[in-house]
Protein backbone atom coordinates (compact mmCIF):
# COMPACT_ATOMS: atom_id res chain seq x y z
CA UNK A 1 0.00 0.00 0.00
CA UNK A 2 1.26 3.22 -1.19
CA UNK A 3 1.29 5.44 1.54
CA UNK A 4 -0.87 8.96 1.20
CA UNK A 5 0.38 12.26 1.74
CA UNK A 6 -1.94 15.62 2.93
CA UNK A 7 -1.80 17.35 -0.29
CA UNK A 8 -3.03 14.04 -2.24
CA UNK A 9 -6.09 13.71 -0.18
CA UNK A 10 -6.83 17.53 -0.35
CA UNK A 11 -6.43 17.78 -4.13
CA UNK A 12 -8.52 14.55 -4.73
CA UNK A 13 -11.57 16.02 -2.13
CA UNK A 14 -11.71 18.56 -4.92
CA UNK A 15 -12.57 15.91 -7.97
CA UNK A 16 -15.67 14.24 -8.55
CA UNK A 17 -16.10 11.47 -6.44
CA UNK A 18 -16.05 8.78 -8.60
CA UNK A 19 -12.88 10.02 -10.05
CA UNK A 20 -11.34 10.69 -6.61
CA UNK A 21 -12.19 6.79 -5.93
CA UNK A 22 -11.45 5.51 -9.24
CA UNK A 23 -7.47 7.25 -8.53
CA UNK A 24 -7.87 5.65 -4.39
CA UNK A 25 -8.68 2.09 -6.22
CA UNK A 26 -5.68 2.26 -8.58
CA UNK A 27 -3.11 3.36 -6.43
CA UNK A 28 -4.00 0.98 -3.82
CA UNK A 29 -3.51 -1.74 -6.30
CA UNK A 30 -0.46 -4.20 -5.23
CA UNK A 31 2.05 -3.49 -8.04
CA UNK A 32 1.37 -6.45 -10.64
CA UNK A 33 3.57 -9.88 -9.75
CA UNK A 34 6.44 -10.03 -12.19
CA UNK A 35 6.30 -12.63 -14.24
CA UNK A 36 9.14 -15.36 -13.90
CA UNK A 37 9.97 -14.96 -17.75
CA UNK A 38 10.87 -11.19 -17.37
CA UNK A 39 13.00 -11.47 -14.11
CA UNK A 40 14.85 -14.25 -16.17
CA UNK A 41 14.85 -11.83 -19.06
CA UNK A 42 16.18 -9.17 -16.77
CA UNK A 43 18.61 -10.98 -14.80
CA UNK A 44 20.35 -12.79 -18.17
CA UNK A 45 21.07 -8.99 -19.21
CA UNK A 46 22.46 -8.28 -15.84
CA UNK A 47 24.49 -10.35 -16.08
CA UNK A 48 25.60 -10.35 -20.06
CA UNK A 49 25.63 -6.56 -19.12
CA UNK A 50 27.53 -7.37 -15.92
CA UNK A 51 31.55 -5.91 -15.63
CA UNK A 52 34.11 -8.39 -15.34
CA UNK A 53 36.90 -8.09 -12.67
CA UNK A 54 40.30 -7.69 -14.69
CA UNK A 55 42.49 -11.01 -13.79
CA UNK A 56 45.77 -10.61 -13.34
CA UNK A 57 48.21 -10.83 -16.42
CA UNK A 58 49.56 -13.98 -17.13
CA UNK A 59 52.80 -14.42 -16.58
CA UNK A 60 54.79 -14.59 -20.18
CA UNK A 61 56.57 -17.06 -20.43
CA UNK A 62 60.21 -16.66 -21.60
CA UNK A 63 61.34 -18.41 -24.48
CA UNK A 64 63.91 -21.24 -23.76
CA UNK A 65 67.52 -20.75 -25.22
CA UNK A 66 68.34 -23.38 -27.77
CA UNK A 67 71.69 -24.41 -28.85
CA UNK A 68 74.75 -22.28 -28.21
CA UNK A 69 72.76 -20.61 -25.78
CA UNK A 70 70.85 -23.20 -23.70
CA UNK A 71 71.50 -23.39 -20.32
CA UNK A 72 73.94 -26.53 -20.56
CA UNK A 73 75.12 -25.03 -24.03
CA UNK A 74 78.77 -23.93 -25.62
CA UNK A 75 78.89 -20.86 -24.13
CA UNK A 76 77.74 -21.61 -20.66
CA UNK A 77 80.96 -24.41 -21.09
CA UNK A 78 83.12 -21.21 -21.92
CA UNK A 79 81.98 -19.21 -18.91
CA UNK A 80 82.44 -21.70 -16.65
CA UNK A 81 86.10 -22.01 -17.86
CA UNK A 82 86.75 -18.62 -17.84
CA UNK A 83 85.08 -17.50 -14.72
CA UNK A 84 88.26 -17.64 -12.58
CA UNK A 85 90.26 -15.36 -14.14
CA UNK A 86 86.96 -12.86 -14.13
CA UNK A 87 89.62 -10.78 -11.67
CA UNK A 88 92.13 -10.31 -14.74
CA UNK A 89 89.52 -7.97 -16.62
CA UNK A 90 90.38 -4.86 -14.55
CA UNK A 91 94.44 -5.52 -15.18
CA UNK A 92 94.24 -6.58 -18.88
CA UNK A 93 92.12 -2.78 -19.20
CA UNK A 94 94.53 -1.49 -17.40
CA UNK A 95 97.56 -2.83 -19.87
CA UNK A 96 95.85 -1.82 -22.52
CA UNK A 97 95.49 2.19 -21.58
CA UNK A 98 99.25 2.15 -20.91
CA UNK A 99 99.80 0.55 -24.11
CA UNK A 100 97.48 3.03 -25.74
CA UNK A 101 99.46 6.08 -23.98
CA UNK A 102 102.62 5.05 -24.65
CA UNK A 103 101.53 4.67 -28.47
CA UNK A 104 100.11 8.36 -28.85
CA UNK A 105 102.14 10.28 -26.84
CA UNK A 106 104.02 13.10 -27.78
CA UNK A 107 107.60 12.32 -27.87
CA UNK A 108 108.75 15.90 -25.80
CA UNK A 109 106.56 14.18 -23.09
CA UNK A 110 109.96 12.21 -22.10
CA UNK A 111 112.02 13.51 -19.88
CA UNK A 112 115.87 14.38 -20.95
CA UNK A 113 117.73 11.82 -18.74
CA UNK A 114 121.04 12.60 -20.50
CA UNK A 115 120.48 16.30 -19.08
CA UNK A 116 119.50 14.87 -15.95
CA UNK A 117 122.52 12.97 -15.01
CA UNK A 118 125.16 15.54 -16.30
CA UNK A 119 126.29 14.51 -19.61
CA UNK A 120 125.26 16.98 -21.68
CA UNK A 121 124.19 14.82 -24.49
CA UNK A 122 121.73 15.75 -27.02
CA UNK A 123 119.63 12.82 -27.12
CA UNK A 124 118.30 11.81 -30.31
CA UNK A 125 115.34 10.37 -31.55
CA UNK A 126 114.19 8.63 -34.51
CA UNK A 127 110.79 7.64 -35.08
CA UNK A 128 112.20 5.48 -38.19
CA UNK A 129 115.89 5.02 -37.46
CA UNK A 130 117.89 4.87 -40.58
CA UNK A 131 118.78 1.22 -41.00
CA UNK A 132 120.30 0.15 -43.85
CA UNK A 133 118.80 -2.97 -43.91
CA UNK A 134 115.20 -2.21 -44.09
CA UNK A 135 116.14 0.48 -46.98
CA UNK A 136 118.41 -2.42 -48.92
CA UNK A 137 115.34 -4.56 -48.26
CA UNK A 138 112.44 -1.70 -50.10
CA UNK A 139 115.37 -0.70 -52.51
CA UNK A 140 117.63 -3.60 -53.14
CA UNK A 141 120.16 -1.42 -56.76
CA UNK A 142 120.23 1.38 -54.49
CA UNK A 143 121.30 -0.10 -51.49
CA UNK A 144 124.15 -1.71 -53.32
CA UNK B 1 41.54 -5.21 21.63
CA UNK B 2 38.97 -5.57 24.15
CA UNK B 3 37.49 -1.70 24.46
CA UNK B 4 35.10 -0.03 22.62
CA UNK B 5 37.37 0.90 19.70
CA UNK B 6 37.86 -2.49 18.21
CA UNK B 7 33.83 -2.66 18.01
CA UNK B 8 33.49 1.00 16.79
CA UNK B 9 35.93 0.29 13.95
CA UNK B 10 34.41 -3.13 12.59
CA UNK B 11 30.69 -0.99 13.42
CA UNK B 12 29.23 -0.12 9.71
CA UNK B 13 28.97 3.70 9.06
CA UNK B 14 25.28 5.02 9.31
CA UNK B 15 24.21 5.99 6.14
CA UNK B 16 23.58 9.85 6.04
CA UNK B 17 20.30 11.07 5.77
CA UNK B 18 18.83 10.66 2.36
CA UNK B 19 21.20 8.03 1.31
CA UNK B 20 20.16 6.15 -1.85
CA UNK B 21 19.40 2.62 -0.79
CA UNK B 22 20.16 1.56 -3.84
CA UNK B 23 23.58 2.68 -4.56
CA UNK B 24 25.13 0.20 -2.41
CA UNK B 25 23.34 -2.45 -4.33
CA UNK B 26 24.57 -1.07 -8.11
CA UNK B 27 27.98 -0.36 -6.74
CA UNK B 28 28.19 -4.53 -5.09
CA UNK B 29 26.79 -5.04 -8.84
CA UNK B 30 29.15 -3.45 -10.69
CA UNK B 31 32.45 -4.88 -8.28
CA UNK B 32 31.19 -8.53 -9.51
CA UNK B 33 28.30 -9.14 -7.06
CA UNK B 34 25.64 -11.04 -8.97
CA UNK B 35 23.13 -11.50 -6.45
CA UNK B 36 22.91 -7.93 -5.98
CA UNK B 37 21.27 -7.40 -9.63
CA UNK B 38 18.93 -9.85 -8.24
CA UNK B 39 18.08 -7.63 -5.35
CA UNK B 40 17.74 -4.59 -7.09
CA UNK B 41 15.39 -6.00 -9.75
CA UNK B 42 13.09 -7.32 -7.23
CA UNK B 43 13.37 -3.84 -5.56
CA UNK B 44 13.09 -1.34 -8.69
CA UNK B 45 11.42 -3.60 -11.54
CA UNK B 46 7.89 -4.21 -10.30
CA UNK B 47 7.04 -0.55 -9.76
CA UNK B 48 8.92 0.54 -13.21
CA UNK B 49 6.71 -2.34 -14.66
CA UNK B 50 3.42 -1.15 -13.06
CA UNK B 51 4.26 2.61 -14.22
CA UNK B 52 4.71 1.44 -17.82
CA UNK B 53 1.66 -0.72 -18.01
CA UNK B 54 -0.55 2.34 -16.52
CA UNK B 55 0.89 4.64 -19.54
CA UNK B 56 0.98 2.05 -21.84
CA UNK B 57 -2.10 0.11 -21.16
CA UNK B 58 -0.11 -3.00 -22.84
CA UNK B 59 0.96 -5.53 -20.68
CA UNK B 60 4.00 -6.96 -23.14
CA UNK B 61 4.73 -3.52 -23.61
CA UNK B 62 5.03 -2.71 -20.76
CA UNK B 63 7.65 -5.52 -20.42
CA UNK B 64 9.51 -4.76 -23.03
CA UNK B 65 9.77 -0.94 -21.48
CA UNK B 66 10.62 -2.35 -17.97
CA UNK B 67 13.15 -4.67 -19.21
CA UNK B 68 14.80 -2.33 -21.25
CA UNK B 69 15.08 0.67 -18.43
CA UNK B 70 16.73 -2.38 -16.51
CA UNK B 71 19.37 -2.84 -18.69
CA UNK B 72 20.17 0.88 -19.21
CA UNK B 73 20.58 0.38 -15.24
CA UNK B 74 23.07 -2.52 -15.70
CA UNK B 75 25.42 -0.63 -18.54
CA UNK B 76 25.33 2.71 -16.08
CA UNK B 77 26.23 0.96 -13.17
CA UNK B 78 30.01 1.34 -13.49
CA UNK B 79 29.73 4.74 -14.20
CA UNK B 80 27.11 5.57 -11.16
CA UNK B 81 28.13 8.11 -9.10
CA UNK B 82 26.51 7.54 -5.72
CA UNK B 83 27.26 11.55 -4.99
CA UNK B 84 25.43 13.37 -7.35
CA UNK B 85 22.77 12.83 -9.43
CA UNK B 86 19.29 11.48 -9.22
CA UNK B 87 18.42 8.46 -6.69
CA UNK B 88 18.29 5.15 -8.14
CA UNK B 89 14.92 4.80 -8.36
CA UNK B 90 13.65 7.94 -9.83
CA UNK B 91 16.14 7.46 -12.52
CA UNK B 92 15.18 4.09 -13.06
CA UNK B 93 11.36 5.84 -13.56
CA UNK B 94 12.73 8.35 -15.67
CA UNK B 95 13.81 5.68 -18.16
CA UNK B 96 10.80 3.83 -17.94
CA UNK B 97 8.63 7.16 -18.57
CA UNK B 98 10.46 8.44 -21.23
CA UNK B 99 10.72 4.81 -22.82
CA UNK B 100 6.98 4.84 -22.64
CA UNK B 101 6.34 8.49 -24.23
CA UNK B 102 8.48 7.43 -27.29
CA UNK B 103 6.57 4.47 -27.31
CA UNK B 104 3.18 6.54 -27.34
CA UNK B 105 4.74 9.24 -30.01
CA UNK B 106 5.57 5.64 -32.22
CA UNK B 107 1.85 4.33 -31.76
CA UNK B 108 0.58 7.51 -32.81
CA UNK B 109 -2.26 7.29 -29.79
CA UNK B 110 -1.61 10.20 -28.19
CA UNK B 111 -2.88 13.59 -29.45
CA UNK B 112 -1.94 17.23 -29.60
CA UNK B 113 -2.39 19.75 -26.33
CA UNK B 114 -5.03 21.70 -28.27
CA UNK B 115 -6.81 18.46 -29.43
CA UNK B 116 -6.93 17.43 -25.68
CA UNK B 117 -9.29 19.66 -24.01
CA UNK B 118 -12.22 18.22 -26.60
CA UNK B 119 -11.92 14.56 -26.13
CA UNK B 120 -13.78 12.61 -28.12
CA UNK B 121 -16.78 11.05 -26.69
CA UNK B 122 -16.15 8.48 -24.59
CA UNK B 123 -19.38 8.04 -22.91
CA UNK B 124 -20.80 5.18 -24.33
CA UNK B 125 -18.33 3.12 -23.37
CA UNK B 126 -17.48 4.73 -20.39
CA UNK B 127 -21.02 4.38 -19.08
CA UNK B 128 -21.56 0.91 -19.56
CA UNK B 129 -18.13 0.12 -17.68
CA UNK B 130 -18.95 2.81 -14.99
CA UNK B 131 -22.23 0.30 -14.57
CA UNK B 132 -20.20 -2.56 -14.61
CA UNK B 133 -18.89 -0.96 -11.60
CA UNK B 134 -15.38 -1.09 -13.69
CA UNK B 135 -13.90 2.09 -12.71
CA UNK B 136 -10.37 1.13 -13.25
CA UNK B 137 -11.55 0.55 -16.41
CA UNK B 138 -12.96 4.27 -17.03
CA UNK B 139 -9.91 5.76 -15.27
CA UNK B 140 -7.67 3.59 -17.69
CA UNK B 141 -9.69 4.91 -20.92
CA UNK B 142 -9.89 8.61 -19.43
CA UNK B 143 -6.05 8.33 -18.76
CA UNK B 144 -5.36 7.43 -22.25
CA UNK B 145 -7.36 10.68 -23.66
CA UNK B 146 -4.97 13.31 -21.85
CA UNK B 147 -1.53 14.46 -23.65
CA UNK B 148 1.49 12.18 -22.69
CA UNK B 149 3.03 14.83 -20.03
CA UNK B 150 -0.36 14.92 -18.09
CA UNK B 151 -0.89 11.24 -17.92
CA UNK B 152 2.42 10.67 -16.57
CA UNK B 153 2.39 13.72 -13.99
CA UNK B 154 -1.33 12.55 -13.03
CA UNK B 155 -0.13 8.67 -12.71
CA UNK B 156 2.89 9.22 -10.72
CA UNK B 157 1.31 11.68 -8.46
CA UNK B 158 -1.90 9.87 -8.20
CA UNK B 159 -1.38 6.40 -8.57
CA UNK B 160 2.61 5.73 -7.80
CA UNK B 161 1.67 8.52 -4.66
CA UNK B 162 5.35 10.31 -5.76
CA UNK B 163 5.35 14.13 -4.88
CA UNK B 164 6.13 16.96 -7.14
CA UNK B 165 9.41 17.65 -6.63
CA UNK B 166 10.14 13.56 -7.47
CA UNK B 167 7.59 14.16 -10.37
CA UNK B 168 9.70 17.16 -11.29
CA UNK B 169 12.93 15.12 -11.24
CA UNK B 170 11.49 12.40 -13.53
CA UNK B 171 10.24 14.87 -16.09
CA UNK B 172 13.12 16.92 -15.95
CA UNK B 173 11.51 19.94 -15.25
CA UNK B 174 10.30 22.76 -12.70
CA UNK B 175 7.88 21.72 -9.34
CA UNK B 176 6.01 24.60 -10.95
CA UNK B 177 5.62 22.95 -14.21
CA UNK B 178 4.62 19.77 -12.62
CA UNK B 179 1.99 21.56 -10.83
CA UNK B 180 0.70 23.05 -14.21
CA UNK B 181 0.37 19.85 -15.44
CA UNK B 182 -1.55 17.96 -12.87
CA UNK B 183 -3.98 21.10 -12.69
CA UNK B 184 -4.90 20.86 -16.35
CA UNK B 185 -5.00 17.25 -15.79
CA UNK B 186 -7.83 17.53 -12.94
CA UNK B 187 -9.74 19.57 -14.95
CA UNK B 188 -9.72 17.59 -17.86
CA UNK B 189 -10.55 14.37 -15.78
CA UNK B 190 -12.92 16.24 -13.47
CA UNK B 191 -14.92 17.38 -17.28
CA UNK B 192 -15.04 13.21 -18.86
CA UNK B 193 -18.08 11.87 -18.62
CA UNK B 194 -16.55 8.49 -18.41
CA UNK B 195 -15.70 9.38 -14.61
CA UNK B 196 -19.15 10.89 -13.32
CA UNK B 197 -21.89 9.10 -13.38
CA UNK B 198 -23.90 12.15 -11.51
CA UNK B 199 -23.81 13.33 -15.01
CA UNK B 200 -26.77 12.58 -17.17
CA UNK B 201 -25.06 12.21 -20.63
CA UNK B 202 -28.47 13.34 -22.50
CA UNK B 203 -28.33 16.63 -20.14
CA UNK B 204 -24.55 17.30 -21.26
CA UNK B 205 -24.84 16.84 -24.56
Amino acid sequence: MIPEDDDLRRAEGALPADLAAALAAARQEAPPAVPAALMARVLADAAAAQPRPRPDPAPVPRAVPRGAFAPGGLLAAIGRILRPFAGLGGVSTAALAAGLWVGIAQPGAAPDYFALIGLGLEPELALLPDHGGLADFLDPEAGG
Amino acid sequence: MPGGAGRMLNRPLPAPPGADPDAALLAAYAAGDGQAAATLAARLLPRGLRVAGRLLGDPAEAEDVAQEAMLRLWRAAPGWRPDGGARIETWVHRVVVNLSIDRLRRRGRTRPLEAAADPIDPRPSAEAALIAGDRAAALHAALGRLPERQRVAVVLRHIEALSNPEIAAILETGVEAVESLLARARRTLAADPALRHDIDPDEEG
